[in-house]
């Protein structure tokens, strides 16, 4: 699993829980929030998505890691390298 | 005995919403509804129709919440309350049919102005109506829709106090608050000023619509959620009694079996909560304002545009607080699903909603209470009559629902509707692992009552990463 799978997968986590958002454009190093109608709760989802489908913890204390795709790759594929 | 992770007393909408929350988190969770139909405050009902013969006709479905669902938004827009709520039960926006409502009217005294899902039409009556105090009004929009809901206690700001600083007509400021009170304020005469913000934002700059067939349009989504995601429903079962052992609850229900949770959240309001904890109900916390409504049924679909909700005052001032007679007749809101871009039925439908006294109604003879009814259905037609002077229909049906009604079918003590003033922002009641959700928590009506079950199941219900 590289980067880029991680980043798919945030990806159809996020068009899963915003069914309406275009992501297509999303630039990695922007936040998503500036660029997607996401809020606090919807990282939430984010979160218990990624715990349902793949067993991925992500505590309280990191969810700024998953504020840009950028960041979601650096702080995810270790996480799912060692799961 | 039958252990869950998570039990939701009550299966109204904010019940359902938390319920489902909770179980997308991976809980094992139930809910437990007294009624053998979901829906509480917001539900609908039906009789079988009978023909001119004598005979059995179709059926006649009734709403009995549901005017109009408020914070109306168009597909995609940005950071709207309905849309949120919407994605975080993973309802696409498409399966409501959400029907916009035409326009809507605030009468009082002899003025009426006009609005709809655009500000710039109640601005524009402004314009006309109020000139003076046009400029105050744009100042007043711009407030709030910058205005952000704080999830920290403020403190209680006068509405009335606070609206002298934009509008300066005492009849304008009237008129801006019918609507407001009506569908948002547990305060008797006033609201507090963040929650008129809110409320300002739900009707002016949101609006209204309605989605097509109803609430039950709504419901059938919901019980397939709840069927799919295997919420366990107990229908037809009342909680009698929480009782606390160690870390858990244990919930008595009515069919004499009893269930444990770990974590239980409560729709049924703070003194009907307080009830089944075998506490003294605080009677500061039983909500006052109690409503009748009559359904007048028409046999034919309307040909005019009739506004899609008149808020109605007849004098040059707005009394919102419990009447000493049955209902207060000099205010109402006359309600008209056809009024919608499109409504379902075959039968014209208007009702007309008044504030009313519980206990005067309480106090009557059931002989006396069905005649107090019928003068009452007079009264509402007469109100008709007299707003839309060429609406001629052959009435075919009537029905009236009163506090009695709404206690007997939803438990809420008295027959309130929107509670008590005293909110439990963050669901806590000094009970650990007890929530409070519904109207004594937060937001009132139907998109209200949906975020707050869903904010209080995202607070509490999340599980913490290690
Ligand atoms: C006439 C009328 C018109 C309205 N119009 C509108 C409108 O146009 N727009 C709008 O947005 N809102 C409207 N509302 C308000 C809206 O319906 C309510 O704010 C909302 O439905 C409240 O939902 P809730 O989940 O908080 O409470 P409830 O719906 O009251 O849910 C509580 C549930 O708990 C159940 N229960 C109670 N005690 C027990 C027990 N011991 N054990 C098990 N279950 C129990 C009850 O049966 C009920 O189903 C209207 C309401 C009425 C009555």
């Amino acid at each position: 699993m590289n980067a880029q799978d991680v980043k798919n997968i945030v990806l159809k986590i996020i068009t899963d829980i915003a069914p309406d958002e275009d992501v297509s454009g999303i630039d990695d190093n922007l936040t998503l929030r500036e660029q997607i109608d996401l809020d606090s709760m919807d990282f939430l989802d984010i979160v218990m998505e990624l715990r349902k489908r793949y067993k991925i913890e992500v505590p309280q204390e990191d969810y700024p890691h998953l504020a840009t795709l950028k960041s979601c790759m650096d702080y995810l594929t270790p996480k799912f390298q060692s799961a | 005995m039958k252990s869950f992770d998570a039990v939701v007393i009550g299966a109204g909408m904010s019940g359902i919403a938390c319920a489902l929350r909770l179980k997308n988190f991976g809980l094992k969770v139930a809910i437990i509804e007294k009624h053998r139909v979901i829906g509480g405050l917001n539900s609908f009902y039906q009789r079988v129709k009978k023909n001119s013969d004598g005979s059995r006709g179709g059926i006649r479905y009734f709403d009995v919440g549901l005017h109009a669902l408020t914070n109306f938004a168009k597909k995609g827009s940005k950071n709207k309350p309905l849309l949120k709520i919407l994605r975080q039960l993973r309802i696409p926006y498409d399966e409501l049919k959400l029907q916009e409502q035409n326009f809507s009217t605030i009468h009082l005294n002899n003025k009426a102005l006009k609005f709809n899902n655009s500000i710039d039409l109640l601005s524009s009556e402004i314009q006309t109506y109020f000139p003076a105090d046009h400029e105050g009004f744009l100042r007043l929009v711009e407030l709030v829709a910058s205005f952000k809901v704080s999830t920290e206690p403020s403190e209680y700001v006068s509405s009335r106090e606070k609206i002298k600083e934009f509008i300066s007509s005492k009849e304008l400021q009237e008129m801006i608050f019918l609507p407001v009170f009506y569908y948002g304020s547990s305060w008797e005469d006033d609201i507090d000023f963040s929650q008129f913000c809110i409320m300002f934002q739900a009707l002016y700059l949101e609006g209204f619509s309605r989605p097509y067939g109803g609430i039950r349009t709504l419901f059938k989504i919901l019980q397939e959620k709840l069927k799919s995601l295997e919420v366990v429903k107990l229908m037809g079962v009342a909680v009698n009694r929480i009782r606390k052992i160690e870390e858990e609850h244990l919930i008595e229900l009515s069919n004499g079996e009893s269930i444990k949770a770990k974590q239980v959240f409560s729709s049924i309001g703070y003194p009907e909560t307080q009830k089944i904890l075998g506490e003294v109900i605080d009677q500061k916390a039983v909500g006052k304002l109690g409503f009748v409504e009559v359904q007048l049924i028409y046999k034919e679909r309307l040909t005019e545009k009739l506004p899609t909700i008149c808020f109605y005052n007849e004098d040059d001032q707005f009394r919102y607080k419990v009447p000493e007679t049955l209902i207060d007749e000099r205010s109402a809101i006359i309600c008209s699903p056809e009024g919608y871009e499109s409504f379902e039925g075959e039968e014209g439908v208007i009702r007309i909603t008044y504030l009313a006294n519980y206990h005067s109604w309480k106090s009557l003879e059931s002989d006396e209470y069905e005649k107090a009814k019928k003068e009452i259905e007079i009264k509402a037609r007469n109100l008709v009559q007299k707003l839309y002077p060429n609406h001629k229909r052959e009435l075919v049906f009537t029905d009236t629902f009163t506090p009695l009604t709404v206690e007997k079918f939803t438990s809420h003590i008295g027959g309130a509707i929107y509670g008590a003033t005293k909110k439990f922002q963050d669901g806590n009641i000094g009970i650990k692992n007890l929530h409070l959700i519904g109207t004594d928590q937060g937001y009132l009506g139907i998109t209200g009552s949906i975020l707050s079950g869903i904010s209080i199941a995202n607070l509490y219900g999340f599980p913490k990463g290690r």
